[in-house]
């Protein structure tokens, strides 16, 4: 008796692990309900986001319900996301920020060019996500980024024109000095500042952009010598020299907190911090303009504009919830009413020409007057390969740190895109 | 005899085939699939790993010369650490074990830092050290506040060591207490009529007979500051332009941030046969001049 119930322990141990490994992640309903996973890293949207998907599983399609995964900010979404791939969980729909981050998931692509909203988007927009001839991903809306300002500081120095050159842009960091202002914040010590939207201008201003990336990839350019690169010397020196103490310590919450005090008068940053600055401090005029990297006004007074992220329609999710996954993605940007109130509700400039959304705040309306007026540069750094940008950020601490010299940073830099490419 | 015999097994099967299983799955099976990436090219999430051989491995000796700063700034990292932290934590020791008011107080107060997980005060030592430090600079006149902390690469190193003794010594102190009072009091009293003063008793008396906590405590500092990854995380990411970059968070960009798997996986390897030669050889030579009392 007493070896039975051992002979039967045993097989509840050993049975234990097999029914912790079978637990599944497999959620289909049995009732004709579809869940879609959705994955994104807008964290500020959080509420608004939530409550326009329960919008549209009670009014447009009740076969529907969402599992709503916003991860972002300091979480590192990108490892977030890869984990859910490799724990077999992975979302139906997600997104990445451009062809570069889309080429390692490029197993569970959807081609989407057949859908209604491919013709109606900006050609831009599209061509930062179509590889070979084909859309694989849905832009939604545009961002733009550039030197945050406040107007009331500049009006109390006398500055009445926006510096439309770098040397324009030199003289007002020296009036702003002289009237007792620090003239930047630099966000020295935030790899995306640097290693995103600083070395996205170098790029952005080449002739060519596309052609300079593909030309790295082919190892027929360098940066090392380019000229566009090399004025990023002058623009990373002329921060530092007008810029905050200890720059290789300012995190963007140390920017915001520096603008907002009036501890400085600019600082590189981009339409996503204009509802953080509005709660803050309602009663400052706020405004951006672009960052003039060279002498030449026509090519250096444009705002860097692109798409922040391209919603991703998962190969491997069934038939059925890949359908009612491009349904919901159609009606999230249809041009009858119900786009222009999620764009408003998540002050979002639409990336359509036929959706017109006039609630924007005073920073997005600049980034949109340049759109309008066409004076932008693209955003290039959705293709860098992956681990560059970190690289890039690293490169440019130890040009500042004196560690070497901007032409030895540039001739790391090239070596680094070799190694990194994919 | 026969049937003593099979009970015999099926009570280590019951009570050990759980945990043998589940060690297995996670950490065995984990193991040699880490092996088998290390000689890939994977990229963490594709469904294929193309077999490159040693590739990998070449490229760590021949084309990587951050993984060569990494590993000396993880042993620098490492002997400091092990040093103060069982330096501070011996010091601790002795101190609360003496009839001193609050003494209790005191141990509990000691060993806080260490139930606070590493990421988190990572993150409280961070504002510490750019916000609390420059505005403490801007009262007092002491150039100690009004370092670049973080912001290069001296100050990083110093701010990591600072973080991490704080958060280890209370749990060395721990170890080194336990000692302290399992000495024999026979022997000690013995010593005070022979006359033996406040030094020579603790370096005759008291080291010699508190080794095994020693052989232990390094061997957790070893181990713990070789493998640093979280408080560095939160506190530097390794910045500035990666002067702080510990071998476990080089492993960490490799493989998920630059998402070359394979190399990471290789680089991860290596790393457990350092650890593993130097640890053992530590505890080896400690074990040497342990004395039974």
């Amino acid at each position: 008796m007493k070896r039975f119930f051992m002979i039967a322990l045993v097989m509840v141990m050993l049975m234990a692990p097999m029914v912790f490994a079978g637990g599944g992640q497999e959620q289909t309903a049995a009732d004709g309900l579809t869940s879609l996973h959705v994955f994104h890293f807008k964290v500020p949207w959080i509420n608004e986001w939530n409550a326009m998907t329960d919008r549209y599983a009670a009014e447009v399609n009740p076969e529907v319900s969402f599992n709503n995964e916003i991860r972002g900010g300091g979480a590192q979404w990108m490892t977030i996301l890869r984990s859910k791939f490799a724990a077999n969980s992975a979302p139906d729909i997600f997104i990445v920020e451009g062809v570069g981050q889309a080429a390692q998931f490029s197993d569970f692509l959807t081609d989407l060019s057949d859908e209604s909203w491919v013709s109606r988007a900006l050609p831009f927009a599209l061509e930062g996500m179509t590889i070979d001839g084909q859309v694989m991903g849905m832009p939604m809306g545009l961002e733009s980024y550039g030197y945050i300002y406040n107007k009331d500081i500049f009006a109390d120095t006398g500055i009445t024109q926006l510096p439309r050159t770098f040397d324009e842009l030199a003289a007002v960091a020296q009036q702003l000095e002289d009237a007792g202002y620090t003239a930047f914040s630099t966000g020295f010590g935030e790899w995306w500042v640097m290693g995103l939207h600083l070395m996205n201008l170098a790029f952005a201003h080449q002739p060519d952009p596309q052609g300079f990336v593909d030309g790295l990839n082919a190892g027929t350019v360098t940066m090392a010598g380019n000229p566009y690169f090399m004025q990023l010397k002058n623009l990373i020196d002329l921060n530092v020299r007008y810029g905050e103490s200890n720059p290789l310590t300012t995190d963007n919450r140390r920017q915001t907190q520096d603008i907002l005090n009036g501890d400085a008068a600019m600082i590189q940053q981009g339409v996503w911090r204009e509802s953080q600055l509005l709660a803050a401090d309602p009663d400052t005029n706020w405004g951006m303009m672009p960052i003039p990297l060279t002498n030449d006004p026509a090519e250096a007074y444009r705002m860097p504009t692109g798409v922040p992220f391209y919603w991703i329609v998962n190969s491997g999710a069934s038939e059925r919830t890949q359908r009612e996954a491009r349904a919901f993605l159609d009606w999230l940007v249809r041009p009858d009413g119900t786009a222009q109130q999620n764009f408003s509700d998540f002050n979002f400039i639409p990336a359509f020409g036929d959706i017109a959304v006039d609630t924007l705040g005073p920073i997005s309306q600049d980034g949109l007057t340049a759109a309008a007026e066409e004076r932008t540069v693209p955003w290039i750094f959705g293709q860098f390969p992956d681990g560059i940008p970190q690289e890039f950020a690293d490169g440019i601490q130890a040009y500042i740190a004196g560690r070497q010299t901007w032409e030895q940073t540039l001739q790391e830099f090239d070596r680094q895109w070799q190694r990194l490419k994919n | 005899m026969v049937r003593n015999r099979t009970n015999e097994l099926l009570n280590d099967v019951a009570f050990l085939g759980p945990a043998v299983i589940l060690f297995t799955m996670i950490v065995v099976a984990s193991f040699f699939l880490g092996i088998y990436y290390a000689f890939t090219d994977w990229n963490g999430i594709s469904l294929t790993a193309g077999w490159v051989g040693l590739d990998n491995f070449r490229t760590i000796f021949t084309d990587d010369r951050q993984v060569g700063y990494s590993a000396l700034f993880t042993l620098r990292l490492t002997l400091t650490a092990v040093v103060l932290s069982n330096v501070i934590g011996l010091g601790l020791a002795l101190i609360v074990t003496r009839a001193i008011k609050f003494a209790n107080g005191f141990r509990a107060i000691f060993f806080l830092p260490n139930v606070i997980g590493g990421i988190i005060l990572g993150f409280i030592w961070r504002f510490i050290f750019t916000g609390a430090f420059p505005a403490l600079g801007q009262l007092i006149p002491l150039e100690f506040f009004r370092l670049p902390w973080l912001g290069d690469a001296f100050t990083g190193f110093w701010a990591i060591i600072i973080v991490f003794t704080w958060r280890t010594t209370g749990y060395l102190m721990v170890i080194y207490v336990a000692s302290i009072l399992a000495i024999d009091y026979a022997l000690i009293e013995s010593a005070q009529i022979d006359g033996a003063s406040g030094p020579q008793m603790f370096r005759n008396i008291i080291l010699p007979l508190i080794a095994p906590a020693i052989t232990i405590c390094l061997f957790l500092m070893l181990s713990w500051s070789t493998k640093i990854f979280d408080v560095i995380f939160s506190l530097t990411r390794g910045g500035p332009f990666k002067s702080t970059e510990a071998f476990a968070l080089n492993i960490y960009f490799e493989a998920f941030q630059a998402n070359n798997y394979g190399l990471g996986s290789a680089k991860a390897i290596l790393f457990f046969v350092v650890v593993g030669i130097v640890t053992l050889v530590q505890v080896s030579i400690t074990k040497r001049w342990e004395i039974e009392s």
